[in-house]
């Protein structure tokens, strides 16, 4: 498996409804977050439009917070998705100024760095991502990219995946429909 | 997501202490292997007695400044072999354990508890092996920057060449104010060389921002027109290479300048050093890798 997910801007209401589901299935400290939704500028003149640009961590294939972190604690699971083990985590927050995404946190309370895990606790038993599940939109469609015939492999090849930033090199694994 | 920068005024004190210590290390073994009979003993002593200090204490509040400071020692069973901050933890060990072997064979011989059997070979041996490792640690404390495609500020080489160059003029400055007057000469040479190359060095990292990448020019405007313009251009421009470079020219030509000149020249080079650290680690925090090139 690699699990990834496509984004759907157009869609997107900027109703906060995801950052709240993520808040509260993650018990994400007050002031921290592990998603946004963003406004960026788009589009090239005269048309230029304001998109609404909901994101994460990218999971990364080519992910530089793994790569920076000095002992191992940051690391990439079997499904592809980049996990944090805290239990080795020093608090050095390296992998913090690695990410082009600015997606990682550091934690006052534990003294370790956090981001979004594609909530593989739920994912194991086969549900969602809270993001992904209490979107009204739809925004967010999440799955397996190793399977051609997952809606999320075939909305990523039907509509074009862009990445963000993709000059940092670093193989996101979501992709923005266009 | 976070707002406030990840590394603050503790890191910088670790970089500048790491840099100063490998410039000692650097200018000690130098003067050691160069200098025939008595020449730089100063020097070569003084220099070894400072090498080990500032890499400790830095290294120190390094570990005081982690999320988690009392597993440090995780960084030593891991093996990350690609991680910057894993190899420099190594470097850092080696290098102390050589600078404080290498300072205490300097050391007096009534004030030497263990005898070592030829001690000054292995002095010698050590003035070898610490020169590159001293190299290796200035690199390093740029290169824990540098690799980051993310801040487009430190990712460049030039900050390894500026930061090398910048730990030997800002040692060189130390052993100015430690060593006896008959040796600063030779001192104030090497530094005024350090200092041009330095600053044409700083001229280039600015020069290369503006004309390659937007992210490149982004990221050399933080440090030159944001929030750190003001220490920047008087701080390390003005009154951390120009000015003290200026005294040590007056000084080389003219014989007869003030030492108390010469003294506050070698404290402006010291700050300079330090401002120099501080400025890069915090423009280079907000500077982010911008969306196409
Ligand atoms: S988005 Fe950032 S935190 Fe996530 S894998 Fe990529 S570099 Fe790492
Ligand atoms: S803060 Fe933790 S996860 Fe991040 S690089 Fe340091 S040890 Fe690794």
């Amino acid at each position: 498996m690699r699990l990834g997910m496509v984004v759907d801007t157009q869609r997107c209401l900027h109703c906060g409804a995801c950052l709240v589901a993520c808040k509260a299935e993650n018990e994400v400290p007050t002031g921290r977050s592990r998603n946004w939704v963003a406004e960026r500028e788009a589009g090239t003149f005269p048309g230029i439009g304001v998109r609404i640009e909901p994101g994460q961590c990218m999971h990364c294939e080519n992910a530089p917070c793994v790569r920076v972190c000095p002992t191992g604690a940051s690391y990439v699971d079997a499904d592809g998705v980049v996990l944090l083990n805290p239990d080795d985590c020093i608090g050095c927050r390296y992998c913090i100024e690695s990410c082009p995404y600015d997606a990682r946190y550091f934690d006052e309370d534990s003294g370790t760095v956090d981001k979004c895990t594609f909530c593989v606790h739920r994912v194991a038993h086969r549900q969602q991502p809270a993001c992904v599940l209490t979107c009204p939109a739809k925004v967010r469609v999440f799955g397996d990219l190793d399977d051609a015939q997952a809606p999320v492999s075939r909305l990523a090849a039907e509509r074009g995946g862009a990445v963000l930033k993709p000059e940092a090199a670093t193989r996101p694994k979501i992709f923005y429909l266009s | 997501m976070h707002d406030e920068p990840s590394w603050g005024l503790l890191i910088v004190i670790y970089l500048f202490c790491g840099g100063l210590s490998a410039g000692a290390m650097m200018l000690s073994a130098t003067a050691m292997l160069l200098g025939r009979g008595d020449r730089y003993t100063a020097i070569v002593r003084r220099g070894a007695f400072l090498a080990p200090l500032p890499v400790i204490a830095g290294t120190a509040l390094l570990v005081f400044d982690l999320g988690r400071p009392l597993l440090f020692w995780k960084l030593f069973v891991a093996l990350r072999p690609l991680s910057p901050m894993w190899i420099g933890s190594w470097l850092l060990a080696l290098f102390s354990a050589v600078t404080l072997f290498y300072a205490y064979l300097q050391l007096p011989a009534r004030w030497r508890r263990w005898r070592v059997p030829h001690g000054d070979a292995w002095a010698r041996r050590l003035a070898v092996a610490g020169l590159p490792l001293g190299l290796a640690v200035a690199v390093y404390t740029a290169v824990l920057l540098g690799v980051l495609v993310a801040r487009p500020l430190w990712n460049t080489p030039a900050l390894a060449v500026l930061f090398v160059l910048s730990a030997l003029s800002s040692a060189a400055a130390a052993l100015m104010l430690i060593t006896p007057a008959a040796e600063h000469p030779a001192l104030s040479r090497a530094d005024i060389v350090l200092i041009a190359a330095e600053t044409l060095t700083l001229g280039g990292l600015l020069f290369y921002g503006v004309v390659s990448s937007s992210s490149a020019r982004h990221g050399v405007g933080v440090l030159a027109a944001g929030d750190c313009a003001l220490p920047f251009w008087l701080g390390v421009v003005l009154l951390g290479l120009l000015v003290p470079g200026g005294i040590e020219v007056r000084a080389a030509r003219a014989h007869r300048v003030p030492r108390a000149l010469v003294t506050l020249a070698a404290w402006l080079v010291l700050a300079g050093g330090f401002l120099l650290r501080y400025v890069v680690v915090y423009a280079g925090q907000q500077s982010v890798l911008l969306r196409g090139l």
